[in-house]
């Protein structure tokens, strides 16, 4: 009898938990945080991805315009990369949007041609970077506004440079160059270490060397434009530099893994140099104070270097605060003293405005990504995005050219295999 | 008086009944419909018909290669799961001192085996600096690193299963003992071997207990995902591209939830269809005490 009441008790406790478990929100779930405003008549949900140095100055600016708006509330889901995207998608199923968002480049066409962006028309963004607002238009909509200015360029150990006596790259630089400098430092370094990491390993410093051969970006009018003498050249020279082992074989390059105590083969001086976004310089910079130079792509024909948004902010089209929402992303992109609160942390402000009245503040890591982004701007390339319902591809093209790199399919192979995907991706389309 | 004790027996399994209708047959009915549907997640599908189940076994060559990497990953980790569960359970059948010390030390990988920190840390073991990779160099081998080895990366992934032999195991120790005394006894006074008692009694006795130990292990690697997501992200080369990484990537990374949806249904029936098999075979090799050995 004594058993029999006891487990009534635990059942109905259980039943109790998960009814309560299926109708509670969880207000104080973990990456939650609301700000205080005590005439809560506009409340806002705001969300974005990042690493906590962004939540804490992102916080912090809502903070600031809380005061400044004491009507309205907002409040803040954050997280890292992982797991984001999982999230946004599912909240979007849910019809359980954030107003205000991140967005990137790689998403931003999916979301958009599913219309789950508001259009920015008729906002005043007058004081935006034209160049950069036009990559954030799609289908003819401004759906999405840049969050900061990035761009791709080269980032290497300038101490390790000086300890081997390898000359660092000069300004206006060419391929020739580089792979000159490569075989010059393979006599000067040590087994395992290697001037750079093998380029051939991903998209990004193959488009580099397209449009260096002045063969045009990656993709033309949402269409793959790759060129196949350029590709089999490109193939042809880093095959020719893991043989005389002028870059790491190719398990090595695969387990690089960008910002990585342990796995970033920058960080572990295993390579001196390596491709990466001036928008992460900073964060290099934490991991080897002092030690680093930065430099644009080499050119050939033309440059190699291109500029882009690190991300964007979107509205969600289902919001009910639609003004409210923009107000609060302009105050975000063109008020001084958010910008100050914010500094590069989403990238080098959007605004000529913003960005004059932060540069006294700025560090010193701050300002060697400003001048990597300086050094590609003399002479950028036009950024293009993957197109819209090319995720697949991006990840099948990826995995093809380094099945090149492990020798287990020809250049020529791969590049009919990209050839095909692209024309599949395309067919899906329709 | 009767149905009133229904209602009370109701009552008592209603939480469970709550989930299940609400958290895993609706769900499971709406996946279903969503599978003849082409809907994105972020906005309702159209009806499409069977255009999904066609396009898979026409037009999806990563189905079939992420179908045939499960297959080999299937294959050969759950019979060498079974394999370290059953030798460990009989080492640690025997009686000696502080046996349930040692029960407890090799069960221990298994309460964590499944999780995200361990999947880190086998990362870090089998990798490029890893230790694996330093104790090849050891002996010659450089530059070893076997997660990234497109050749080594699924048998690593393999590797981890079966040292997650644990539940498995403990499940045999609990077959064991039931293995009565008696039928070692009299077969050693005929004149049994230890080997011949293994296949003989130990094996014999045990089979209802492998079967039900091959199934569940069966149905959790076809499911395989965590691994295979934290470590190599199915890579490299897709050599561990397996089937519940490529449906998540349809559903989340491509929008193709109604496709995704369908490929949760063929691996639904392809479960199935290999336990059925299982049960089939079974009764060539699984003896029942109960049934007399019939």
């Amino acid at each position: 009898m004594k058993t029999k009441r006891w487990l009534t008790v635990v059942l109905a406790a259980a039943l109790a938990v998960s009814l309560a478990a299926c109708g509670g929100k969880n207000e104080n779930a973990a990456g939650e945080a609301t700000g205080a405003g005590e005439n809560q008549d506009i409340k806002l949900r705001v969300m974005w991805w990042g690493s906590q140095t962004r939540h804490d100055a992102t916080l912090k600016a809502i903070k600031l315009y809380e005061e400044q708006n004491p009507n309205v509330k907002i409040v803040s889901e954050y997280s890292g990369w992982d797991g984001y995207w999982d999230k946004l998608a599912t909240l979007s199923a849910a019809r359980n949007m954030p107003d205000i968002f991140q967005m990137d480049a790689s998403y931003l066409g999916d979301y958009a041609t599913r219309s789950q962006l508001l259009d920015w028309s008729g906002a005043d963004l007058s004081k935006l970077d034209a160049k950069l607002l036009e990559t954030g238009a799609i289908e003819g909509k401004q759906v999405a506004l840049p969050a900061g200015r990035n761009s791709y360029g080269l980032v290497y150990n300038k101490a390790l440079f000086a300890q081997y006596g390898i000359e660092e790259p000069k300004e206006g630089w060419s391929w020739d160059d580089f792979f000159a400098m490569a075989r010059d430092a393979r006599s000067k370094l040590p087994d395992g270490v290697y001037l750079s990491r093998d380029f051939s390993a991903g998209e990004l410093e193959y488009r580099a060397y397209q449009h260096a051969q002045g063969k045009g970006p990656f993709y033309v009018d949402n269409k793959l434009n790759m060129d196949k003498d350029t590709w089999m050249e490109w193939s042809g020279i880093w095959s020719e530099s893991r043989k005389n082992k002028l870059v790491a074989p190719a398990e090595q390059t695969i387990s690089d893994v960008e910002l990585d105590t342990q796995f970033d083969s920058l960080v572990k001086g295993s390579v001196l140099m390596k491709g990466t976004h001036s928008s992460q310089i900073a964060a290099y910079d934490s991991l080897l104070p002092g030690k680093l130079g930065v430099t644009a792509f080499p050119s050939g024909k033309e440059a190699g270097g291109w500029l882009k948004p690190t991300f964007y902010w979107s509205i969600s089209a289902g919001t009910k605060q639609a003004e409210e929402s923009k107000k609060f992303v302009l105050w975000l992109l063109n008020d001084p003293e958010a910008g100050k609160i914010l500094k590069t942390e989403r990238g080098t402000p959007v605004s000529d405005e913003v960005m004059a009245a932060i540069e006294p503040d700025l560090t010193d890591a701050d300002k060697l990504g400003q001048q990597m982004l300086e050094k590609i701007a003399k002479n950028a390339q036009p950024f293009t995005a993957q197109p819209p319902g090319y995720n697949d591809f991006g990840r099948d093209m990826n995995n093809t050219i380094q099945s090149v790199i492990f020798n287990k399919m020809t250049p020529e192979k791969a590049f009919e295999t990209i050839q095909k995907l692209a024309a599949d991706t395309e067919a899906s389309l329709k | 008086m009767k149905s009133y004790a229904n209602i009370t027996g109701y009552l008592f399994i209603s939480p469970f009944l709550f989930g299940f209708f609400l958290l895993t047959l609706y769900p499971a009915l709406q996946s279903l419909y969503f599978s003849f549907t082409d809907y994105s997640l972020l906005e309702a599908g159209s009806w499409v018909g069977t255009d999904n189940y066609t396009r898979m076994f026409t037009a999806d060559p990563n189905f079939a290669k992420s179908l045939g990497i499960t297959f080999t990953y299937v294959i050969f980790a759950v019979p060498l799961k079974l394999l370290f569960a059953l030798l460990v359970a009989i080492v640690l059948n025997k009686q000696i001192k502080g046996m349930s010390f040692y029960r407890t030390i090799m069960y221990l990988p298994s309460l964590i085996g499944g999780s995200i920190a361990v999947a880190v840390l086998w990362k870090n073991i089998f990798g490029a600096e890893g230790f694996i990779s330093k104790l090849l160099a050891l002996i010659g081998i450089e530059n070893m690193s076997l997660v990234t080895n497109p050749d080594t990366a699924l048998s690593t992934l393999v590797l981890l299963q079966a040292w997650q032999f644990g539940s498995a195991m403990i499940i045999f120790l609990a077959g064991l003992k039931q293995i009565p005394k008696e039928l070692y006894e009299a077969s050693a006074v005929d004149g049994a071997s230890k080997v011949r008692q293994f296949f003989s009694v130990t094996l014999t006795m045990l089979s209802p207990v492998i079967l039900f130990n091959l199934i569940l292990g069966l149905i959790g690697s076809f499911q395989m995902f965590t691994q295979a997501f934290i470590i190599t992200k199915g890579g490299p080369l897709k050599s561990t591209y397996m089937y519940a990484l490529y449906l998540y990537e349809k559903a989340f990374g491509a929008f193709q939830m109604g496709y995704a949806s369908a490929l949760a249904w063929v691996l639904l029936l392809i479960i199935a269809a290999a336990t059925a098999l299982n049960f089939a075979i079974s009764k060539y090799w699984v003896f029942y005490e109960s049934e007399g050995g019939k």
